[in-house]
């Protein structure tokens, strides 16, 4: 702008100096007004992600508490849920009571995973997971998994397995899914009682076992249900549980981790 | 011969409508344009109702269920275990304020250039996630991460989407002048657009 000459040849230098300096002032100006508005968005942002940070910090302590069930293997562990403790091959089987997969795999795998337990093969260990209602907007999952640990606590959560599955409700949306007390009334009914199964499943006691139960198998590499471990090695579940799929391959890979052991 | 090769420099934007080609309608956007100047504001202001939505939204349904959020970073498994839990906490967060500034329009150019940035990044993150295999749910909207076996994965549906969002960002980086915005209001200098309106060619 500066370079540009003046059409009038008349123009004292004193009045060029002031013009351009008032030009100077005016952008000084604009850049102080833009410094000002880039740092407001930007503390916007850095507010933002530090307040997240910090909630989320004291969520997670607060997810670290949470009473962990006396059936548990661990504070984050799974329970084991049927086998002899000195059986040759532990079966991780992590699954979500809303998930539809799950219910095809127990249909297929039940009976198989079942021999092996009474013949003494295999230990099952379960873990619950949370994330199929929670896409759909419902703690079906959730509650579930805390009830699964009272059950357990109860000594009966092969029977609160079976009783999930049977009744799963349908994938959809969040109104699929019954309240707890509809829960508790049917696996009442299906023989698991306790005196105090119902009141641990209103009240919830487990929730941080659910949550640190699911953060442990997202550590693991688990990012689907069912996933199944055999001795901790992942066992592709593809063949059993697609169209028409059967429990062969899954029968010849406990076999062959039991063989393994020998 | 030089009547042939201008009409070769002018070809290519004929080229770029050719829906239009022929009627007299069919000039290509630029400043000398006055419909252009009076359209675009509007167009700026869809995309930072697009953009600030979409942020706006994606970040709500994540605040609140910070565990699965650490998840769905972790699935990706791009990230050392150190850094998934604060990126975790702090993308929710970070989504909202960016939808909420570009909802306000301030900073406008700049917000746009963040958003673009970190659409980039998820891009990137999916589709690595694609290229080794990886089945996990994006976690872009819902709470993601996991995924029911037999579940598609939807990965091209993800990058596309994004992509959308991607050339959203990017117009409103290079065009922020938008009405009902807090930089129109404050008057923030146009320094902070560089497009004033004299020199503004594409």
């Amino acid at each position: 702008m500066a370079s540009k000459t003046t059409p009038k040849g008349t123009k004292t230098a004193q009045d060029r100096r002031d013009r351009l300096e008032a030009a100077q002032r005016q952008q000084a100006a604009a850049r102080r007004k833009r410094t000002l508005v880039l740092s407001a968005a930007a503390a916007v942002v850095v507010v933002a992600a530090v307040v997240g940070i910090v909630l989320g910090v004291t969520q997670g302590s607060k997810a670290s508490k949470g009473g962990t069930p006396t059936a548990a293997t661990g504070p984050s562990g799974g329970i084991v849920v049927a086998g002899k403790a000195d059986a040759p091959v532990t079966l991780d089987l992590y699954e979500d009571f809303a998930c539809p997969v799950c219910k095809a795999f127990e249909g297929t795998a039940g009976q198989t995973i079942q021999q092996a337990i009474d013949a003494g093969t295999v230990k099952e260990v379960f873990h619950p997971l949370t994330f199929v209602s929670e896409n759909q907007g419902s703690d079906y999952s959730a509650r579930t998994a805390n009830t699964f640990a009272c059950a357990a606590q109860a000594g009966e959560p092969v029977k609160y397995i079976n009783t999930l599955f049977t009744r799963q409700p349908a994938e959809g949306s969040a109104s699929n899914y019954p309240p707890t007390s509809t829960v508790v009334s049917e696996v009442q009914q299906a023989g698991v009682s306790g005196p105090s199964f119902a009141s641990c499943a209103m009240s919830a006691p487990y929730a941080g076992w659910v949550t640190r139960v699911g953060e442990e198998a997202s550590k693991r590499g688990v990012t689907g249900t069912p996933t199944v471990f055999l001795n901790g090695q992942k066992f592709d579940i593809a063949p059993v549980v697609m169209q028409g799929g059967s429990p062969a391959t899954l029968k010849a890979a406990i076999d062959a981790a039991a063989g393994a052991k020998k | 011969m030089g009547s042939s090769a201008s009409r070769a420099a002018v070809a290519p934007q004929g080229a770029s409508s050719p829906t239009t080609g022929g009627t007299s309608t069919a000039v290509p956007p630029g400043s000398d344009r006055p419909e252009w100047h009076a359209v675009q504001p509007w167009l700026s202001l869809l995309a930072r109702l697009v953009i600030g939505g979409v942020f706006l939204y994606a970040g709500a349904t994540k605040v609140g269920h910070v565990d699965q959020v650490v998840r769905a970073v972790r699935a990706f498994q791009v990230l050392p275990e150190a850094l998934v839990h604060p990126v975790g906490y702090a993308l929710p967060y970070l989504e909202v304020a960016l939808g909420a500034l570009v909802l306000l329009g301030l900073a406008t150019r700049w917000v746009a250039v963040a958003v673009a940035l970190l659409v980039v990044v998820y891009m990137a993150a999916i589709a690595s996630a694609s290229l080794r295999g990886l089945r996990i749910d994006c976690g872009c909207f819902s709470t993601g991460g996991e995924l029911a076996a037999n579940a598609p994965t939807h990965y091209l549906r993800d990058l596309a989407r994004d992509a959308l969002f991607l050339g959203v960002a990017c117009f409103l980086a290079v065009r922020p002048r938008s009405p009902l915005s807090l930089d129109g209001l404050l008057a923030v200098p146009s320094v902070l657009y560089d497009d004033q309106p004299d020199d503004d060619e594409d």
